[in-house]
């Protein structure tokens, strides 16, 4: 028998997991469509589609963010949370199954199910309720480019097609990295892991932030950029976050693999 | 099948077995229950049992037929009497005559008390 | 089977639980481990299915080393744990989840041990009271045909008929392929079952000896007074128990309580005589 990876395993694991985690995942999926079915609800009740206007959908961005935020860094953090009371441990560990089956397997419902799930359930929640206002009602407005050539803006769009949600794919490795936080701190800690790595993750980001701002403030203190346009062009920029952003979650994933076979029930 | 403190159980064991065929509930030459079913219904560990049965074995109360079990010999009640007897003498005769010289009961009582006892029980 | 070799294990640095220590397990046996609370018997257990790592030594299950937690390995052990947990589904949804990762696994017997133990078949796990857990578990573990069975207190918590009903299913477990190692403290549950004594004791195993070679050195009766041959003696109500040497070959039931006494209040006494 195969000790590291065996499809067929992987296969059984990933029913044999559905126990355990099918049903907070389900739940946490029936309560991330309520609660976007309520926002979207009551920021289009018939009153406010009266007065409509350009702004009148954007609500949709910071809910796609938070919702977001909340529901990958949730599920990312359910899967290995059971590792850190003994006797669910104790079951998990001893499922035939080897450490990068069992990881994989986490890695699979958490971000293969879970990441694609949201953007899906948003996407039809944002069909259902913009579909119906288009169906009622049009805003368009229209503006002329440096070419002259006039463009037209559908105020009224859906969702991922407006131009800001195409500036979000830039950032398309948020999520993983989000998730592999996340995984990394349940597995870490042994208890209240979502707070605690809530915690942990702000207090690094107003470590990490204050810190740059210091030392780029000493180092750039009363001189002038005589260097090439590297980085003053965006595309680079974009291009080394997104590197540092991958490098990391490839990174988090890698310690948490890593804790999990250490882990002791 | 309850084990008292006294004695070791595997020999415990070896007075059920002798109790079985002395009571004829098992047959000469028939195959008696296997190591396995007698730890289950005893409740034991199956390894005591194997050792009842090769003691058993030993005394010539049963034969082990490699690969099909253990049955009982052709004289098994011979045997288990024999074996038995040795067993009485060596065990608990020791303690009734302790008791006799103790108590001072002499050997004409006792014969008339053994008689009146096997003329109620067994008829004889 | 089992080969546990200078095994030194502490859940902290400064306070060892186990010091050196080696152990050679069998199959073909049923070993009972005993100890105080706090002795380690869970530990150690829990060492040999690769749950807690050991700080130095070697352990040896079956030709792996159970800290590698390799599939093959662990398809071998049936774990049955104090306290434990299971997913909220009926006995049919757990099984067919969880009963292919074990290819030798025995559907028939099964059912008949879920019979035998009369558990409520439609009812969900969840929903069961601890005794009948742990029976689900037992079943489902014997019926796995791991050939190391391990159980953390498995009677605790057992109603008396299902202590009666375990001990036969027990016995008829104990093949020449497996290893069964039981720890009690519910020593009389269990005595008869049990041939080899393990016992553990200040970091280290105080104890190691088959129940006929136990019988064979040392005597357990009742006498009325004490003297210098009774190595320990606890009084009873028509005299003392006793453990002393066997002069006499005699052939004494052994009183698994009494000798755990014994050893915890005479050590120094045993070490010669089991070394």
């Amino acid at each position: 028998m195969n000790n590291t990876f065996n499809i067929n395993r992987f296969g059984l694991l990933l029913r044999r997991q559905w126990l355990d985690f099918g049903k907070i995942y389900l739940i946490s999926f029936g309560v991330l469509i309520g609660i976007l079915a309520l926002i979207y609800s009551i920021s289009l009740t018939d009153d406010k589609l009266k007065h409509l206007s350009y702004d009148t959908l954007n609500f949709r961005y910071p809910l796609f963010l938070i919702t977001g935020l909340l529901f990958v860094s949730i599920i990312a953090n359910s899967y290995f949370m059971h590792l850190g009371q003994k006797p669910k441990a104790i079951i998990n560990i001893l499922i035939p199954a080897s450490s990068i089956e069992k990881f994989s397997c986490g890695i699979f419902y958490t971000v293969i199910v879970a990441i694609p799930s949201y953007l899906l359930c948003f996407y039809l929640t944002d069909l259902i309720f913009v579909s119906s206002v288009r169906s009622t009602h049009t805003l368009v407005s229209s503006y002329n480019d440096h070419y002259g050539k006039k463009v037209v803006i559908d105020n009224l769009a859906y969702f991922f097609s407006t131009t800001t949600v195409k500036q979000f794919y830039e950032y398309y490795y948020v999520p993983f990295l989000i998730n592999a936080v996340f995984l990394l701190g349940s597995i870490f800690f042994q208890s209240f892991h979502y707070i605690k790595t809530a915690i942990s993750v702000m207090a690094f980001g107003v470590f990490w932030v204050t810190s740059t701002i210091f030392v780029m403030k000493k180092l750039t203190n009363n001189t002038v950029w005589v260097g090439s346009h590297y980085w003053q062009d965006e595309k680079n920029i974009f291009f080394l976050t997104s590197l540092i952003g991958i490098l990391l979650t490839l990174a988090f994933w890698f310690i948490s693999f890593i804790r999990l076979k250490e882990k002791e029930a | 099948m309850e084990f008292n403190n006294n004695k070791a159980i595997y020999l415990q064991i070896a007075e059920y077995v002798c109790e079985q065929i002395l009571l004829g509930k098992w047959k000469a030459d028939e195959k008696i229950p296997s190591v396995r079913e007698m730890a289950v219904e005893l409740e034991v560990n199956p390894n005591t049992v194997m050792r009842t049965y090769e003691l058993l074995q030993g005394k010539n109360i049963l034969n082990n037929k490699r690969g099909i079990g253990f049955f009982l010999a052709d004289d098994t009640i011979d045997q288990v009497k024999q074996y038995r007897k040795t067993s009485f003498i060596d065990n608990e005769l020791p303690n009734l005559f302790r008791n006799l010289y103790l108590l001072e009961i002499d050997f004409d009582e006792l014969k008339s008390r053994y008689q009146t006892f096997v003329s109620q029980n067994f008829n004889a | 089977m089992i080969n546990i070799n200078n095994l030194n294990f502490g859940y902290s640095k400064h306070k060892p639980l186990f010091k050196n220590m080696s152990m050679r397990l069998s199959n073909g046996h049923i070993y009972g481990l005993l100890g105080k609370n706090g002795a380690g018997k869970s530990t150690l257990l829990k060492n040999l299915a690769g749950l807690v790592y050991a700080q130095s030594g070697t352990l040896d299950v079956m030709g792996f080393n159970p800290a590698k937690r390799q599939p093959a390995l662990l398809a071998q052990i049936c774990f049955i744990p104090e306290e434990f947990y299971l997913p909220s589904v009926k006995i049919d949804a757990y099984l067919k989840a969880s009963a292919p990762f074990y290819k030798n696994f025995d559907h028939s017997y099964f059912t008949d041990l879920i019979k035998e133990f009369d558990i409520p078949v439609e009812q969900k796990l969840i929903n069961m009271s601890y005794g009948q857990k742990k029976k689900v578990i037992i079943a489902f573990g014997l019926a796995t045909r791991a050939k190391l069975v391990i159980m953390d207190e498995p009677t605790n918590g057992l109603d008396i008929p299902s202590k009666a009903q375990f001990r036969k299913i027990m016995a008829s477990a104990m093949t020449d392929e497996r290893c069964i190692i039981i720890s009690t403290h519910q020593v009389r549950d269990l005595d008869n079952l049990i041939d080899t004594v393990i016992m553990l004791d200040e970091n280290d195993i105080a104890l190691k000896a088959t129940v006929e070679e136990i019988t064979t050195k040392l005597t357990f009766k009742k006498v009325k007074e004490i003297d210098d041959s009774i190595i320990y003696a606890e009084a009873s109500l028509s005299g003392y128990n006793a453990v002393m040497p066997n002069y006499h070959q005699e052939e004494s039931k052994l009183d698994m309580e009494l000798l755990f006494n014994a050893i915890l209040a005479e050590k120094i006494k045993f070490k010669p005589l089991f070394s």
